[in-house]
């Protein structure tokens, strides 16, 4: 391509070596010296590049980070890549997608979105309307919206990363351009998710004028000041003080209350907050399957760039316990069997041969001919670690953590198995074990501000622990807001989780109400959505009175469940259809009103 | 003067004729107890609550309450059940408890691990039998024991009726049971009685009468606040003597308790007995010793007033004296086992059953056995004073089907304990 540009104030040798240098140019290189000719200028006209005039400023870029999360995972991904923009030059602001004006969109130059996946396959509560918006008719034309999408899922899902996949696939479909492409981040997200931030930090830089300001001094201290704090990636060895059985003789649960001392580790939390564990493989399972692959238990392997023995490779850094439909796709490809390439034409039936099968069954099914230890490690993903919803609060407990754990066993397939994390802490655990954890803030399950607010809890099994932190802390706190308890489990004698507890509570009158439902107590199931049904008229006034409503526990069953209830209380005591009662709920979940914490 | 009431006493009065708040505590589910309170009322309504001693601590520590149930005994005047009311009762023991059926010293049935959701259905499969659990613990009359004779069934049959006007005549009254237990509205008006006879207070203990046939004694007639002894003339039933006061129990360290037989204070013809009950609950009622609960029973108003003190009473408030007491001899007080035919040709059936519980074990199929000739039996069961149990009024055409079932599940018909006749 040649320039001739009649009005250029340049020679023409000038013109000439111009031409000669812009041809050998990629597309980003043209940026990259776009942006450095203007620096060079304000050099040579004497303004220092970050007292930039209004002109500057205009061409800096501006970046729009949003995203959707549920348990904060992708929220703190996002803070990356804001901090790292910023470093970069690059102006940046960071959304909740639930705060996000939806028609600010069609103003936008540059967009980042970023997402988790939940339900099945659903988004995030905080995304839903940004989600719906883009998905409805009013959603604007965004020819000129540079964007990419990072996404947060789990693979052992139908539907993995498929929020992120739609936004990408929207975004797309209403003329915005790809800046690059969208990345899907299985449970082992840290290091795809660090170099989609770098890659995409890098393109928007690289269309930015070269004089754009080094990182300062303050951005790399604040790098510096994150990595010597205990988070997911570095995860804070934690004493195990107390591990203690609650559901009573003769139950068919096995729930426990674990007491961990964070003593030392200047980790803080908040109510609503979950405790990341990280946990070790069954050695017994990982004996069996080292033996079922004939390698040697003590061969050493390449492990994140280090070596390691196949033995701790699989018992502390390695899934084995889940089967990921892009496991059993990479092993079909290597294992050449008709059996598996012609299970493998149904996605149906894939779903089906994985449930209830782990790393074991695929080796033992399908075994393969020529993969040594460390072919075999490449196939398998990160052990992630587990996320526990803190059940104490700090200003209660101090410097500890409690959890509550359910443990999951089962069998399938003629063999008797057991959850990673809730079996090692139930069985496998020394008395002075320490377990790796990290603090996995959730800014979506808070108490209010106001102490005097009224609020609902809705919580059964497991789901009840965040209420023994909320009431912990409205108890210390002094707050004088009613507090209303739904709980539920199987059997009242033997599961009525931390019972003591909630009647002192309700007897000192912080609790103000204590309703349950015990499913197998009698003929016909009751749950907590039945319950909380027949106290339609109290609900329906607690909400008059500005009641916050929570909801923790099965993300599968009972969630929708209440859901669907508080949706029929709505639409009953307020007189509303079903559409407007659904959007009064929606309502109160952008008001943060209802708040839901459920897996 | 005005001095506080006991806290018993003041617990009663304020208990709105047993009401307390028993229905509010049955209805509060996230605790399987009941309040203090509430536990003394429930007493006379028939059950009270315990807890599983072996759990407390282990549950403690698992943060559950400890492993309360409640004990719920019957009344049963004279012991004596239809094979209808046994088939009922046996079915209750899995529906609402842990299996188990208990015969008591007390001629009557004991469920035990009630848990406090089954307790109302509990009282309501009671009731539909024909049976209640009214004053069966509590400070009133408690159940009406009477001689088990084999013998003599017409005598058997006239006493146990009387035992049974007895206990309904001596019975509370309050609207409480059938409002707490059988959901009927609240009759409850501030000022109005439910209780013509026992008033607001009740009395001030516990109250017991037995009645004995010489020359057996199996209740052990003695022992109670008013013990009846059948007088037989002609083999007719002519009456009762009456002695009062009795009564085995003592307080541990308390010095001033004591146990006493019944002293002998008169006959009372058959068609006053009731009434002439009545008047002797009256008595205590009105003079019993209400300040100190220890010494509350009747038998301590009988010592310390003296017998003659008590005639007089007895006559002001019956009206008429008793008339001297008439001879009789009580000789035997254990059960006699195994098969006895009666005057009538009937046959009677003891069986001895271990401390009274009626259960099945892997040993013993106790239950079902019981369950099974309560299924053909035409006749009735009687619980005796001794935990055992006849099965009463065999016909001779039948004597075998209940032999066989007995054979069948090898049932103890006393040849496994040495038996005291
Ligand atoms: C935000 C959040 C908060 C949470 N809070 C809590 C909490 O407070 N308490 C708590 O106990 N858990 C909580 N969980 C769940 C917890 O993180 C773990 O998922 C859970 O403890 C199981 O982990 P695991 O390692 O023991 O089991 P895994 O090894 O992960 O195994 C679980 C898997 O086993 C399989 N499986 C289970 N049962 C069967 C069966 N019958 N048949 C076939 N397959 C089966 C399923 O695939 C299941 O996903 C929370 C999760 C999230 C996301
Ligand atoms: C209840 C529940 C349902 C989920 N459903 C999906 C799903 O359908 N597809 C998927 O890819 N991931 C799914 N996930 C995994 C999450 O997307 C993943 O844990 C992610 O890291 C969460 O990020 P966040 O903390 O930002 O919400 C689910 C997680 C939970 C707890």
């Amino acid at each position: 391509m040649n320039i001739r540009l009649p009005n250029a104030p340049l020679t023409d040798e000038q013109l000439q070596q111009l031409n000669n240098l812009l041809q050998g140019l990629e597309g980003w290189q043209v940026d990259w010296l776009s942006g450095y000719l203007s620096g060079y200028r304000a050099a040579q006209v004497g303004t220092a590049v970050m007292e930039a005039g209004p002109s500057l400023a205009e061409q800096a870029i501006k970046l729009t980070v949003l995203y959707g999360s549920q348990t904060g995972n992708t929220e703190a991904v996002a803070g990356q890549l804001a901090e790292k923009a910023k470093a970069s030059g690059i102006e940046v602001k960071l959304w909740d997608m639930a705060e996000y004006k939806p028609r600010e969109l069609k103003n936008e130059q540059y967009l980042a979105v970023l997402t988790s996946t939940h339900g099945e396959g659903e988004p995030p509560d905080n995304a839903m309307d940004l989600y719906e918006f883009l998905n409805s008719r009013k959603a604007p034309g965004l020819k000129g919206l540079h964007y990419s999408v990072l996404s947060l899922g789990d693979s052992s899902y139908e539907f993995f990363c498929q929020t992120g996949k739609d936004f990408d696939e929207r975004l797309q479909k209403l003329g915005a351009t790809a800046v690059i492409p969208r990345v899907d981040c299985d449970v082992d997200y840290d290091d795809l998710a660090e170099k989609w931030i770098a890659e995409f930090v890098g393109a928007l830089t690289s269309s930015m004028q070269a004089s754009a300001a080094p990182p300062s001094a303050s951005a790399a201290m604040s790098q510096l000041e994150t990595s010597v704090q205990y988070d997911r990636k570095h995860p804070f060895s934690a004493p195990l003080l107390e591990n203690q059985l609650l559901s009573g003789r003769g139950s068919s649960k096995e729930v426990r209350h674990i007491e961990i001392s964070l003593e030392g580790s200047g980790l803080q939390y908040e109510p609503g907050d979950a405790l990341g564990v990280y946990p070790q493989n069954d050695p017994a399972l990982v004996s069996m399957l080292i033996d079922a692959l004939g390698f040697d238990a003590d061969s050493s392997v390449e492990l994140d760039e280090q070596q390691e023995t196949l033995t701790n490779a699989l018992m502390h850094h390695r899934e084995i316990t889940v089967l990921t439909r892009p496991l059993v796709e990479k092993w079909a490809e290597l294992a050449q069997s008709d059996e598996l390439n012609k299970l493998m034409e149904s996605k149906a039936a894939v779903t089906e041969w994985i449930r209830g099968r782990d790393v074991l069954d695929l080796v033992q099914s399908y075994p393969l001919a020529d993969i040594d230890a460390n072919g075999f490690i490449k196939l398998l993903r990160k052990l992630p670690p587990r996320l526990y919803s803190i059940a104490s609060s700090q200003a209660a407990v101090d410097e500890e953590v409690h959890i509550t754990v359910a443990t999951v066993r089962y069998n399938a397939h003629n063999r008797e198995r057991g959850g990673v994390a809730s079996t090692w802490l139930a069985d496998r655990l020394a008395e002075d074990a320490t377990i790796p954890v990290y603090i996995d803030p959730n800014k979506n399950f808070k108490l209010p501000a106001d102490d005097n607010a009224p609020i609902i809890m809705i919580g059964p099994g497991t789901g009840v622990a965040p209420f023994r932190s909320f009431m912990q802390e409205r108890e210390e706190r002094g707050a004088r807001g009613p507090n209303w308890l739904f709980f539920g489990d199987q059997h009242f004698l033997t599961d009525f989780l931390y019972q003591t507890e909630w009647l002192a509570w309700r007897k000192s009158g912080l609790l103000t109400h204590l309703d349950v439902a015990f499913s197998r107590d009698q003929t016909e199931k009751i749950y907590v959505q039945h319950r909380i049904r027949e106290k339609s008229i109290e609900i329906w006034n607690w909400l008059q009175d500005g009641a916050h409503i929570y909801v923790c526990g099965d993300a599968d069953n009972m969630a929708p469940d209440v859901n669907e209830a508080l949706i029929d209380i709505i639409s009953q005591q307020g007189n509303k259809s079903r559409e407007d009662a659904t959007e009064y709920l929606r309502q109160l979940t952008r008001d943060k009103r209802y708040q839901r914490d459920v897996y | 003067m005005n001095t506080k009431l006991p806290e018993a006493e003041q617990l009663k009065l304020d208990s709105r004729y047993l009401r307390g708040t028993i229905a509010e505590g049955l209805d509060d589910v996230v605790t399987g107890s009941i309040s203090e309170d509430d536990n003394k009322l429930t007493k006379f309504h028939g059950s009270y609550m315990q807890d599983h001693r072996d759990l407390r601590d282990e549950r403690r520590r698992q943060k559950l309450e400890p492993l309360y149930s409640f004990m719920v005994r019957l009344r049963i005047a004279g012991g004596v059940v239809t094979p209808q009311q046994w088939l009922g009762l046996d079915a209750i023991a899995d529906d609402c408890s842990n299996g188990t059926l208990r015969i008591t010293t007390r001629q009557t049935f004991q469920y035990h691990e009630v848990l406090k959701k089954d307790l109302r259905s509990l009282m309501q499969q009671v009731n539909a039998l024909g049976l209640d659990t009214k004053g069966a613990c509590g400070d009133v009359n408690r159940n009406v024991v009477t001689n088990v004779n084999p013998h003599q069934s017409s005598v058997h049959a006239e006493v146990h009726q009387i035992s049974q006007a007895i206990s309904d005549h001596l019975c509370w009254q309050s609207g409480a049971y059938a409002e707490i237990w059988l959901d009927e509205t609240c009759v409850y008006q501030p000022g109005k009685s439910e209780e013509p006879f026992y008033g607001d207070r009740y009395l001030p203990r516990k109250f017991k009468i037995g009645i004995a046939i010489p020359p057996e004694n199996d209740s052990d007639v003695l022992a109670n606040d008013i013990a009846l002894i059948a007088i037989i003339e002609n083999d007719e039933l002519v009456g009762f003597n009456v002695a009062v006061g009795g009564g085995m129990g003592m307080t541990y360290g308390e010095t001033a308790t004591f146990p006493r037989l019944a002293t002998m204070a008169g006959f009372v013809p058959k068609d006053q007995i009731v009434k002439a009950c009545e008047t002797i609950a009256a008595i205590q009622r009105d003079f019993g010793d209400r300040s100190v609960r220890a010494h509350a029973r009747f038998k301590y108003t009988i010592d310390d007033h003296g017998i003659e003190w008590f005639n007089e009473k007895f006559t002001e408030y019956h009206g008429e004296a008793m008339t001297a007491a008439r001879p009789f001899e009580l000789v035997r007080n254990g059960d006699r086992f195994g098969w006895i035919q009666g005057e009538d040709g009937q046959w009677h059936l003891t069986l001895y059953i271990y401390s009274g519980r009626v259960a099945d074990t892997e040993a013993l199929q106790l239950r079902t056995a019981l369950r099974e000739i309560a299924k053909v039996h035409t006749g009735e069961f009687r619980m005796t004073c001794n935990q055992n149990l006849i099965i009463a009024n065999i016909s001779p055409e039948q004597k075998p089907v209940i032999e066989q079932l007995v054979e069948q599940y090898q049932l103890d018909i006393g040849e496994r304990v040495r038996h005291y006749v």
